[in-house]
This record gives structure tokens, C-alpha cells and sequence, in this order.
């Protein structure tokens, strides 16, 4: 099972196996990349906020390959290397729509509930 | 990014066999590596690179081994569904090539289900027989027991003592019980139906752990005592037919022979008794229904009971055999008059089907049976193995091609077996209808007897699997050698011989021996066949010893509430008078005991003469009591003395008559007459010999005549008597006077068992086995001659298409038409004559199996193998001349042009 560390500074967001496929998702949505490509997106993209361990990537890509929501070839790098890439499928690219639009009504809720300023009413 | 081509180049590597393994690895040492160079990048100098990026990765061991067993289960599973979608393939092209060709498969479907067919029939009757088991808890566990003695060939029935004995023996037997089927009237609003019960211990159904449907089963204690509990448990069957399923039966008092019994329970509808084939309708607990045995249980000499049961938890047969024997020494000793050289057999109840008369016999001649119809069904598997290989031929170019564009042998072969399994599952379901009209056509079979038959077949589990093994292994053997014809196809032959079937000399050769081979299976099935008919010929011509033609016989039985002995000997004689009055009645006598029947009676006879050397056991033997001219009306021989007469009644002295068989045995080289013996042990009535008879087969055919006794109606009063009446014309034609005469005398008598001599010796016991066995036999040689007939003729008209270009060539080099007839009648006497000479030495070198159950014919019969080779040489001769003609007309001009 891919494991989750969050760095001591930020936030336990307890990240969920479901938001790793849909970051997965979201980065070979610019196009198709390798194992680390993925991982260093996401780095970068997070600022560092989510540590999330490299190797724990792999099984959600390979687990996302058999699904159909990714694809994945043998093929070469810039530096002649020979590397695995993985490319989003149709079936890939219309999970993410549907897993962002989810992820976007269930983070204004529960931001509508942190930032509120109405106060319960007694009785 | 790299061109496309190098991509495809990889995709078709992983295609071809995934090194999962090394794919892993390579990912995360990629991974690593990446990582690390960035880092340099950034700075840091390598080592401390490396080591970062490791600790990024977290345990680089634990994520190869997991993505390793995610990537091989995921593998697995794609290969299953691969395999799965290939196999729905092939049957989807299978479908399609079968329905262009409709009338090879009408052919080899109708073909499957007649080898099915017969084989699942054949079984089903072999499974009700031998290996249904009784119901009950304990219904398949059960064992039986036979009595054994020197002078009879099978074992018998116990006589109730020694049961009794055998039964206290409780380290042996958990249960042992009891029983002796009989024939009983059930008085209703009709009339009195002749109805059969048996009277049984009052553990018979504990011994069977089997509950009532309705009431109860007998209560331990209810068989003591003569008449103390008339009760009676109904089958199903009785229940139903006599009492409509009223369920308030129970409880309800019946007269049976005229005495009240109450019925006290109803057996659900799987019961039948215990005696397979036999349909009985009720069980009482012995000696509870009138006329009851008196002393006959507590006779050691008389055969009463049939006996089964279990045995103790942990106790195996072989020792149970010891025991039953150590117990039949000990019984030899404490009754040395009635038990001398007694011994016992047990066995499983399944082996003594239908009765422990035919121990083991069953078994033996059902394996037979079950061989022969084996045969049958090879010889439809070559039959089919022959035409689909002419197929696989025939598409010769078809599967090349396939083969070349790249088709693996395993995928060509896999659809040729895809194929047959198709066809041979339409034959399967074809066989169901077969096995379901055979089955029907046995069950119909007509047994002289009243006696409820019922041969009780069943569609059960054991004869669906049977019949789908059946249908799994003549797939597989039918689908084999054209399977392996499609491996061996050969594109480069197929591209030399222009006709794109390149019929190589070894598939002709693999068809050959195929039809070689059907026609060798043939002519053993044809000879056993042959056989058996003459065998059973002879058992009809067979000399018994006494009359078998104008000879009518009836039975009836003196109820008697209303007969004692002097009444009913009254009626006897009065019958006799009465029925020798009717016209066409040559003589008229009377028999307790018929031959071939269903009962007969044993008893010590102990000679009372100076000098015999009598054994202190005294002789078993026998015995019979007659009444009128029974030995003329018999047409047995009297070859000593006098017949009984008139004057030998109640007040005169005990007379016998006796076969010369027992004169040999009890006194060899003396004279007969006047000898005196005591009947029925040390202190039985003194009877003197007045007759000496011929001795006459009575219970098996073919049997040497045993000594056998005979004693006058007049003085030995007995019931139930059958009328035996010769007749000038048809016997048959006096039947209705003779029946008016026994209601002349009393109408509420019942008549029964009416038929003639020769109807009971044919479909009764003595010969129905053996016309049953000819009948079987006959009807598998000619399915196996007729399956070997379309054999030869698919195989030389196939060789003649193949050579008409030859003939042509022949014909136009001047081949006169009768030459190619020779040549191709020729080639088929010539398989023909292969299968025959295989044929004959595997007959010759199996028939001495069936030897013991023909009659006066061997198993090297010259008449039965001379007329099975005319048979056969005619049937493949006429075979070959339909193609042959074909070939004769085939012109020259055309067949070399159309090449």
C-alpha cells in the first residue's frame, strides 16, 4: 500500500487514495509523462506541502493502467533512456472532470463551514 | 520524444512475453536515477544524491515486490479472459462452419446419439439394477445373507431359526432382519384383489433407517406371537391404487385373506420393498397375517426368509464373512440333521440382484453387456472420427493458409476439438432422447408373471454424469486423429498438389485403419450377437424332460375360511373330473409347483432300509405334491411302478413317486420300489416309493435333473394348486371352459397365472434372461454392422473423388470398366477382410467370457463365425459398389480436363 507522509510543518490532511489517482490524473492531463515526471509535478506544484513518498506512486499508476484510465508505454527521454511513460485515455480524462468537479463542491462546503460567521441560534 | 515506429517495436516485445520483473525494476531504477541527476544538478554532490533520493523514494524493496505480484495477478486474470474470449471464438466459428454443412452434421449427430444413446440406455437399466441403492439411512450400506449347500449351485433363502441365531450374533450385525414375499387378497368393494406383501421382521425398516410417510413402522415385539398383531404398512404405490391416497387409512381395519389387519402406516413414494424389481404393497410383521407359517419358522430345513442387513460400525466384510462362517460350523454341529454341510454367504445387497439365487451372476453378464455397448459406441466414434478427418482434409487449404498468416498448430488443432465437442454435445442431447425411448421399450417388456415388475429406471445423477463422460470422451475420441491431421497440415504439401487437399497417403492410411478398425469391433459385438440367438434358439428346442406345447396352465387358491383339507380335496377332485369332461382336454392334473416358477420347497427325507449307509443328516431334497394324471398331462415318463391314483387318499398308506435322479442318490444299484423313507426329518411320516419318473430340468436350463419327490394331493393337502391341461388343439383355446368350470364350482375363487407352458418357459424366468440377452446382443450387432457399412462406404467413395483423375488416366489408357469396378470394390473388400481376421482372433480370444451363459453352442460356434464373415464380406462388398459405379461412369475427357 502506498504510504503517506505529511511533513511535521503542514497540515494532516490524511490524504486519501482517491486524491493521489486524481493528481495522477491531473498531471498526464498536460501530457504524457513518466513515474517521475509525475511525482516531480506534483512536488513542484504542492510546494512541498504534501510529502508524499515517491514509491507510493507506482502502484495507484500501475492499479490506474488496468483500470483503463491511463496507458503506458515503454519509450525513450530526452537522454535516450529508456522509460516508462503513461498517457491519460479518454476514460482517464473523463474520471478527472468528474473527480474535480466532486472535489470542487465538497471543498466549498467544508470551506463554508471553517470560515462561517453566523453563529448557531440558541434553542 | 521518439517515432512511432520504435514505440510499436516495444509494444509488440511486451505483447510477446512481458518480463514483468525486469520491467519493475527498470521503472524504479529509472525513477532513482532521474531523481538523483536532478539533485546533482541542484548541488549536491552524488552519494548524497543517491541517498536522497532513496529516502524520497521510501522502501524501493517492499514497492518492486508489491507492483511485481500487482503486475503477475493482473497478467493471470488478462490470459483467463483471453482464453476465455478465444474458446467463444472458436465455438462461433465452429457454429458457422457446421451450418454450412448440415448433412454431415445430421450425420454425425444422429451418429453420437446412437452410440449415446444405446450406452446410456444399456446403463441406466445396469444402474437400477446394481447400483441404485435400497432407500434409507441405511439403504447403501446393506448386506445379505444366503444359505449354501452342497448339492444346489446358487445360494438360497435361511430358514428362520438359523436367521434367528445368525442375528444374536451382535458383534457382527447391528441389525438383522427378515423377510419372505407373498401373495395375500385384500378383500375391497370389488372383490378380493390378489395383492403381495411382505412378512417381515419387526426391524425391517429400522435396518433400512427409513421413516413412514404417514402413522408409523413397526414397534420392536410386534412380530411375537401368531396373529397377536395383525398390522400392515402400505406402499406408496398400494396406497394410492387401493385406498385413492385417503390419508385417513390409517388406523383403518382391512380383511386380508379374510382376517382383520390394521393399517398402521403408508411408506413415502421411493419405497417399493426390498427385493429389487419387484413391486410389493405392503409390509407386515411376520406371522401376523392369516394363514400364518405355525412351525415352518422354527423349521431348520425350510428355506423361509430372505435376510439383510448392517453391520457393526468398524467391522469389514471380510470379517463378517468369517464370523457368518464360524457360525455356520457351529450351527453344522449343533444340528447335524438339518444343517449338515449348510453353509453361508455374505454379501453386499447390491451383488445379490434381483435375488441371492443369481449372486454375482447379475453383475458378471451386466459388465458384458456394458462391454459390448462400449464397442458400439468406438465404433461411432471412428465412424465420426472418419468423416471429420475427411473434412479436415477437404479444407486442407483453408488451415494451411491459416497456419501460415500465423495461426499456432494448438489454435488448429483446439478448433477441430471445439468443433466435434459441438457436434458430439448435439448427439448428447439426441442420446437423452434415445436412453428415454430405449429405456421405455425395456420397461415395456412383457415378464409372464403376475408378479409386480418393476424395473424401476430413473433418470438420477449418476446416469446424467454418466452420459456426459459418455459424450466428453466420444468427443475426444472422434475429434483425436483429425485433431492431429489438422497439426500435421503442411503448407508446403498443400501448395504442391494443386487440388489444395493434399490427401497424403496417411490420412488415407489413418481412415483405413480406422474402418479397419470398426469393422474388427464389429464382427466381435456380431459374434457375440450370433451367439446369443442361437443359444437362445437352442433353450427353446432344448428337451426339459416334460411337456412344453398343449399345455395350458391355471392357478387358484382355496381360501380357507371356507376350505379346509377334506372340502379342498373334495374341490380338487371334482375340478379334475369336471375339466377332463371339456372338449379338447386330453388329461388334467394338478401341481403345487410348476417348473421355472417362482417357489419351491426343500425337505430332509431320512431312508429307512437295512444296509443304505444313510448319512445321519439324512437327504434335502425337492419336493412337489400333484394331484389327477399330473404325470401325463406333464409328459414325464414313467420308467418304474405306478403313477398315484384314486385310492391313494387319506386312509391308505403314504405313497411317493420319485425321479430316477433320486433313486441314484439314496440307493445307486438297487431296486426303487417299496423302498421306504421318512419325509421331513427322524420323526416324519413313513412314506413307501411306489413310482420311479424320469428326472426333468426345473431350475436352471440346462441343469442336470436333480432327485425331486413327488406326493399325492389326497394325502399331503395343499394351496394355492395349478390346474395343468393337455390339450389336442391350441391350449389356449379351452382356457375360458376350464375357467367356467372352476366358477361352476365356486365363483369367489380366484383364477390366476392363466397362460400356456410354452408363454411361461419364454417370457417366464427360464428363458426371458437369455431372449433378453439375444435380443440386446442382436440389436447392438446390427446398429455396429450398419455404423461399420457407412464407414466403408465414407471411405471408398471418398477414395474414389480423390482418384477420379487416376481412373480417368486408367480409363484412357484403355482400363475396361469391369477392371475399375475390381480395383475399387477391391480396395474395400480389402479393409474389410483386415477388420474381419483382427476381428476373428479378438473373438476367438474373448468370447470363452460368455461361454457360461450359452447353450449348447461354444464360443468357436462355425456356424455363428462363417455367417458373420458372409455377412460382413456382403455388406462391405455391396458398400463399395455404389462409388464403385459411380467410378465406372466417369469419363475420361472430363476428369482430365477439369484438372
Amino acid at each position: 500500500m502506498p504510504t503517506v507522509r505529511s511533513s511535521s510543518t503542514s497540515p494532516d490532511l490524511g490524504l486519501l487514495q482517491g486524491t493521489l489517482d486524481v493528481m495522477i490524473l491531473k498531471a498526464l492531463s498536460w501530457r504524457p509523462m513518466h513515474g517521475f515526471g509525475v511525482a516531480k509535478w506534483i512536488r513542484s506544484t504542492t510546494d512541498d506541502v504534501l510529502q508524499i513518498d515517491d514509491g507510493a506512486l507506482y502502484p495507484a499508476l500501475h492499479r490506474m493502467e488496468y483500470r483503463g484510465l491511463i496507458d503506458a508505454d515503454w519509450d525513450l527521454t530526452e537522454n535516450n533512456r529508456r522509460a516508462k511513460y503513461y498517457r491519460l485515455t479518454p476514460k482517464g480524462r473523463q474520471q478527472l472532470r468528474a473527480r474535480t468537479s466532486s472535489w470542487d463542491r465538497y471543498s466549498s462546503a467544508v470551506s463554508k463551514v471553517i470560515h462561517a460567521t453566523v453563529q448557531p441560534s440558541e434553542g | 520524444m521518439v517515432g512511432a515506429d520504435t514505440r510499436k517495436w516495444h509494444r509488440y516485445l511486451r505483447f510477446w512475453r512481458a518480463n514483468i520483473a525486469a520491467d519493475v525494476d527498470a521503472e524504479v531504477a529509472f525513477h532513482v536515477d532521474a531523481r538523483s541527476e536532478e539533485l546533482c544538478e541542484m548541488g549536491l554532490d552524488r552519494a548524497a544524491a543517491r541517498a536522497q533520493a532513496l529516502r524520497e523514494f521510501g522502501d524501493v524493496d517492499l514497492t518492486r515486490r508489491t507492483l511485481r505480484t500487482m503486475d503477475e495477478q493482473h497478467a493471470a486474470s488478462e490470459r483467463r479472459a483471453h482464453l476465455a474470449s478465444d474458446l467463444l471464438g472458436d465455438v462461433r466459428v465452429a457454429v458457422r462452419a457446421l451450418r454450412r454443412s448440415p448433412g454431415l452434421v445430421a450425420v454425425v449427430v444422429l451418429t453420437f446419439a446412437l452410440g449415446i444413446g444405446v450406452t446410456g440406455a444399456m446403463y441406466s437399466v445396469v444402474d437400477n439394477l446394481l447400483f441404485k441403492a435400497l432407500p434409507g439411512v441405511h439403504g447403501a450400506s446393506l448386506v445379505v445373507l444366503g444359505r449354501t449347500e452342497e448339492r444346489l449351485p446358487q445360494p438360497h433363502d435361511l430358514s428362520f431359526p438359523d436367521f434367528r441365531d445368525y442375528r444374536a450374533d451382535s458383534t457382527v450385525f447391528a441389525s438383522l432382519a427378515a423377510y419372505s414375499s407373498r401373495v395375500v387378497e385384500l378383500d375391497t368393494d370389488r372383490g378380493a384383489d390378489r395383492i403381495w406383501i411382505d412378512d417381515a421382521t419387526a426391524n425391517y425398516f429400522s435396518t433400512l433407517g427409513l421413516r413412514p410417510l404417514l402413522g408409523r413402522t413397526f414397534e420392536p415385539g410386534e412380530d411375537r406371537g401368531a396373529l397377536a398383531h395383525p398390522v400392515l404398512v402400505l406402499t406408496y404405490k398400494a396406497w394410492q391404487a387401493q385406498f385413492a391416497g385417503d390419508s385417513a387409512v390409517v388406523g383403518r381395519t382391512i380383511k386380508i385373506n379374510g382376517h382383520p389387519v390394521t393399517v398402521i402406516g403408508v411408506m413415502p413414494p421411493e419405497f417399493h420393498g426390498v427385493r429389487p424389481l419387484l413391486d410389493v404393497d405392503g409390509i407386515a410383521p411376520i406371522d401376523q397375517v392369516w394363514p400364518v407359517y405355525g412351525a415352518t419358522l422354527d423349521d431348520r430345513a425350510a428355506t423361509a426368509v430372505s435376510v439383510f442387513g448392517r453391520l457393526q460400525p468398524g467391522v469389514s466384510l471380510s470379517a463378517a464373512k468369517e464370523a457368518a462362517r464360524v457360525k455356520a460350523r457351529q450351527l453344522e454341529r449343533a444340528y447335524p440333521v438339518t444343517n449338515k454341510n449348510v453353509g453361508v454367504v455374505l454379501l453386499r445387497e447390491q451383488y445379490a440382484r434381483p435375488s441371492i439365487t443369481v449372486a454375482e451372476i447379475a453383475p458378471a453378464i451386466a459388465a458384458m453387456f456394458m462391454t459390448l455397448v462400449m464397442l458400439v459406441m468406438l465404433v461411432a466414434c471412428a465412424n465420426i472420427a472418419s468423416v471429420l478427418l475427411a473434412r479436415v482434409v477437404a479444407r486442407g487449404r483453408d488451415l494451411a493458409v491459416r497456419a501460415a498468416i500465423g495461426a499456432s498448430q494448438w489454435r488448429l488443432v483446439r478448433q477441430v476439438l471445439v468443433e466435434c465437442t459441438l457436434l458430439a454435445l448435439l448427439g448428447g442431447i439426441g442420446a437423452v432422447a434415445v436412453t428415454y425411448g430405449a429405456v421405455r421399450a425395456v420397461e415395456s417388456i412383457n415378464i409372464a408373471t403376475d408378479i409386480p415388475v418393476r424395473w424401476g429406471i430413473e433418470l438420477n445423477g449418476r446416469i446424467i454424469a454418466f452420459t456426459v463422460i459418455a459424450t466428453l470422451i466420444a468427443a475426444l475420441a472422434a475429434g483425436l486423429a483429425p485433431a492431429s491431421a489438422a497439426r500435421k497440415r503442411n503448407l508446403h504439401d498443400v501448395l504442391r498438389s494443386g487440388t489444395g487437399n493434399s490427401a497424403t497417403g496417411a490420412h488415407r492410411r489413418l481412415r483405413s485403419a480406422l474402418v479397419a478398425g470398426q469393422i474388427a469391433i464389429s464382427v466381435v459385438v456380431l459374434v457375440c450377437a450370433g451367439l446369443f440367438v442361437r443359444s437362445s434358439a437352442n433353450a427353446t428346442r432344448m428337451n426339459l424332460g416334460f411337456r412344453t406345447d398343449h399345455l395350458l396352465m391355471l392357478s387358484t387358491e382355496l381360501r380357507s375360511q371356507s376350505y379346509d383339507s377334506v372340502r379342498g380335496q373334495q374341490f380338487y377332485r371334482d375340478v379334475l373330473r369336471k375339466a377332463a369332461a371339456v372338449p379338447g382336454v386330453k388329461s388334467v392334473g394338478l401341481s403345487r409347483f410348476v417348473p421355472f416358477g417362482y417357489d419351491r420347497v426343500i425337505r430332509p427325507i431320512v431312508p429307512i432300509a437295512p444296509g443304505v449307509p444313510v448319512p445321519t443328516n439324512g437327504f434335502t431334497y425337492f419336493n412337489n405334491v400333484v394331484g389327477g394324471d399330473y404325470f401325463a398331462a406333464m409328459g414325464i415318463p414313467l420308467l418304474e411302478g405306478r403313477a398315484f391314483t384314486d385310492r391313494d387318499d387319506a386312509s391308505a398308506p403314504l405313497v411317493a413317486v420319485v425321479t430316477d435322479a433320486l433313486v441314484k442318490a439314496v440307493w445307486p444299484g438297487q431296486p426303487a420300489l417299496g423302498k421306504r423313507f421318512r419325509f421331513g426329518g427322524d420323526d416324519g411320516p413313513v412314506i413307501e416309493i411306489v413310482g420311479v419318473v424320469r428326472g426333468f430340468q426345473e431350475m436352471l436350463l440346462g441343469e442336470a435333473p436333480k432327485p425331486y419327490i413327488f406326493l399325492p394331493v389326497d394325502q399331503a393337502y395343499r394351496t394355492p394348486m395349478t390346474i395343468l391341461v393337455e390339450t389336442a388343439a391350441d391350449p389356449s383355446s379351452v382356457a375360458r371352459s376350464i375357467r367356467a368350470v372352476v366358477a361352476g364350482l365356486d365363483p369367489s375363487l380366484p383364477v390366476f397365472d392363466v397362460r400356456t407352458m410354452d408363454d411361461h418357459l419364454r417370457n417366464g424366468q427360464a428363458m426371458l434372461f437369455t431372449r433378453l440377452g439375444s435380443a440386446f446382443a442382436t440389436v447392438f450387432g446390427l446398429l455396429a454392422l450398419v455404423l461399420a457399412t457407412i464407414g466403408v462406404y465414407g471411405v471408398v467413395s471418398y477414395s474414389v473423388a480423390q482418384r477420379t483423375r487416376e481412373i480417368g488416366v486408367r480409363m484412357a489408357l484403355g482400363a475396361r470398366r469391369p477392371a475399375i469396378l475390381r480395383l475399387v470394390v477391391g480396395q474395400g473388400l480389402r479393409l474389410g477382410w483386415i477388420g474381419l481376421g483382427i476381428g476373428l482372433v479378438l473373438s476367438v480370444a474373448t468370447m470363452g467370457v460368455v461361454s457360461s451363459v450359452l447353450y449348447g453352442v461354444g464360443p468357436r460356434d462355425p456356424v455363428v463365425l462363417g455367417a458373420v464373415v458372409g455377412l460382413l464380406t456382403l455388406v462391405v462388398a455391396v458398400a463399395s459398389l455404389v462409388p464403385a459405379r459411380r467410378a465406372m461412369r466417369i469419363d475420361p475427357m472430363t476428369s482430365l480436363r477439369s484438372q
